[in-house]
């Protein structure tokens, strides 16, 4: 044989993985005990904590409901000067899902049946889904829609019917084109006749209702809308944030969070001691592997590396069986599973803890004596 | 006859002593191994023989002297430059083998490949070619722990042989076999030697002694005597 010099003496990255591969399978007992602690790690994280964070992120998700997110401005007795362009401003903003406003109070009553009689408003704006049609339709300019209540009280039949300002008889009554139903805090509109009109048509407004996208940005949109609502005197105006809400919210999250994340941190530090004794374990019965490594010349580096490699092979799969065995149960016991992130997350962490917990000591490994393991007895 | 051949490695006031109290294994020894020839360290069990593979393998530094490799002193090398020569310069068969008993006999001879740098498809077609020059391929796919000694030392010769390294140590190699499986050992490192690589050998036996070139006989105390002989028949 001639001899040749051709060798780097450099593995290439390719071959290592090849190599770590190799090695995860014929070591296969320790790549499946490695496997199956960070499995029950991760499932039982998620089981555990899990079911706590999916149980905040519903309740949250309950809160953050209308009443938590809705805004009134109010002009009680006209002082400010509302405009009547102020909704289509204010649901141009971003933060705003929609916004109507509300003209001052006139009592109506049915010119057919006279004996009862509602409030009625003019409406400027879309009306919200907050308050859904339940008979009819939704108005066009010119036409109304009254709450349950007032429906009642106006004695509106099927048919509907119409209202007419009380004391102006020669008025035009004003037909009715529907019945709606409000919940909530907009329930008082619920004996309240709506007249749509078009902004042009109306002078000022009382009452302007916003409903903000979610309940985060509250308090910045409360400052917009203090500032910049088109209005005479907007001083004069008051602005209704449902602070109540927001502390009641914060509340129940905060105390969730900390809760679930003692707990976690409990957990996580008991997974972290199994998984370092683990990687502990399945590295110090390759020391003789290692000492024969770094005679045949392999550098510390590679053998680091190649270490890390075999780590993250048989930790990957551990991570996925912990996680789906843990979502799996997750969903079989409480029908809810936490976000996407949340487990992602939890798999990361585990995942990182393996490769941290094993990277020192492949280090040491790498550094001891390769002599010890060449030694005969 | 091996005077005139260039060294490919060799030792200058070369010491060395486990720990700093105890007493030195070597002490201010030189010599060289000429390329193209066989050189037996030999000596009583104890005087150092394997602990002087090792630092010509630059697996260990001496406490004083040099290891030359090719006219260069290695002494300021980085660990990692160490290795890296180790992997692609030096092929080793350990005393006792030395096999990996999780993997193949295989995927054992590959090993040196990876760490040379070679890809692995051309370790896997050097490794078969290897095993069936040493009538191990029917092996290959065996773990060591069921081949026989012998096969061992075989198989631990194709992974030091793969790379197709210029200087091969050898610790003891023919200690635990049979004489058939002490010839076929013997025989590759003199042919290895004909083609002009350079072997180092530690033995114990006067015989293999008797056919390298070079005999490098420690004497206790750090002493040695160097016999040249007229080669290996
Ligand atoms: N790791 C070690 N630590 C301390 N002393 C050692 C070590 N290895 C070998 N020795 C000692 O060094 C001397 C030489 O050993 P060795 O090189 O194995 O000799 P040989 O191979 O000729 O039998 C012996 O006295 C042995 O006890
Ligand atoms: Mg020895």
């Amino acid at each position: 044989m001639a001899t040749s010099d051709g060798w780097s003496g450099t593995p290439q990255v390719r071959e290592i993985l090849r190599d770590s591969i190799a090695g995860a399978r014929a070591q296969i007992a320790a790549t499946l005990t490695t496997a199956l602690v960070l499995a029950t790690v991760c499932f039982t994280i998620l089981v555990t904590t899990g079911q706590s964070a999916a149980t905040q992120a519903h309740i949250i998700g309950q809160i953050d409901s209308a009443g938590t997110r809705l805004i009134a401005l109010s002009d009680n007795d006209g002082a400010s000067g509302i405009l009547s362009t102020a909704p289509e401003v204010i649901s141009g903003l971003s933060d705003v899902s929609w916004a109507f406003g509300l003209g001052a109070a006139i009592d109506v009553t049915n010119p057919i049946l006279p004996v009862g009689r509602a409030a009625s408003r003019v409406l400027v704006g879309e009306l919200p889904p907050e308050l859904p049609i339940i008979q009819g339709r939704a108005p066009r300019p010119g036409e109304a829609v009254a709450g349950v209540g007032a429906a009642t009280a106006l004695n509106l039949g099927p048919g509907l019917g119409r209202i007419q300002t009380i004391g102006q008889a020669d008025s035009d009554p004003i037909g009715v084109v529907g019945v709606f139903t409000a919940t909530g805090p907009l329930a008082h509109l619920n004996d309240v006749v709506l007249i749509a009109q078009a902004p042009e048509d109306v002078g000022t407004l009382r009452y302007v209702y916003v409903m903000a996208v979610n309940v985060v940005i509250i308090d910045r949109l409360e400052h917009v809308l203090t500032t910049s609502t088109p209005a005479t005197y907007p001083v004069a105006m008051t602005v209704e944030t449902p602070v109540g809400a927001i502390a009641w919210r914060n509340a129940i999250a905060g105390g969730l969070s900390a809760a679930s994340r003692e707990l976690m941190a409990l957990i996580m530090a008991v997974g972290a001691a199994l998984i370092a004794i683990t990687m502990f374990t399945a590295t110090t019965s390759r020391r003789a592997e290692f000492g024969r490594r770094r005679a045949l010349g392999a550098t510390r580096s590679v053998l680091v590396a190649s270490l890390i490699a075999q780590t993250a092979i048989s930790a990957t799969p551990g991570v996925v069986l912990g996680i789906v065995s843990g979502l799996g149960t997750l969903m079989i016991g409480t029908g809810m599973v936490p976000a996407w992130r949340f487990t992602a997350g939890v798999g990361g962490l585990v995942l990182l803890l393996a490769l941290v917990a094993s990277t020192p000591i492949a280090i040491i490994a790498a550094h001891r004596d390769p002599l010890r393991i060449l030694r005969v007895p | 006859m091996t005077e005139d051949r260039p060294l490919m490695v060799s030792v200058r006031e070369l010491s060395f002593s486990y720990r700093q109290d105890s007493s030195a294994v070597v002490e201010g020894l030189s010599f060289g191994a000429p390329a193209g020839a066989v050189t037996a360290l030999t000596g009583p069990s104890g005087s150092g023989k394997s602990t002087l593979l090792y630092l010509l393998a630059l697996m260990i530094r001496p406490t004083g002297g040099e290891v030359i490799w090719d006219g260069q002193p290695t002494g300021r090398l980085p660990d990692a430059t160490r290795s890296q020569m180790r992997a692609a310069r030096m092929g080793f068969v350990f005393q006792d083998s030395l096999l990996d008993p999780s993997r193949t006999v295989l995927a054992n001879v590959c090993d040196s490949g990876l760490f040379a740098g070679m890809p692995h498809s051309v370790a896997v077609s050097r490794a078969q070619q290897l095993l069936a020059r040493f009538g191990v391929q029917h092996r290959a796919d065996h773990r060591p722990g069921e081949i026989s000694g012998g096969q061992a030392q075989r198989v631990a010769l194709c992974r030091a042989l793969l790379t197709d390294p210029k200087v091969i140590f050898a610790d003891e190699p023919t200690g635990n076999l049979d004489d058939d499986s002490a010839q076929v050992v013997w025989q590759a490192l003199a042919d290895h030697a004909d083609c002009g690589g350079t072997v180092v050998l530690a033995t114990h036996d006067h015989g293999l002694a008797a056919r390298s070139d070079v005999e490098v006989r420690l004497i206790g105390d750090g002493g040695v005597e160097v016999r040249s002989a007229n080669g290996h028949q």
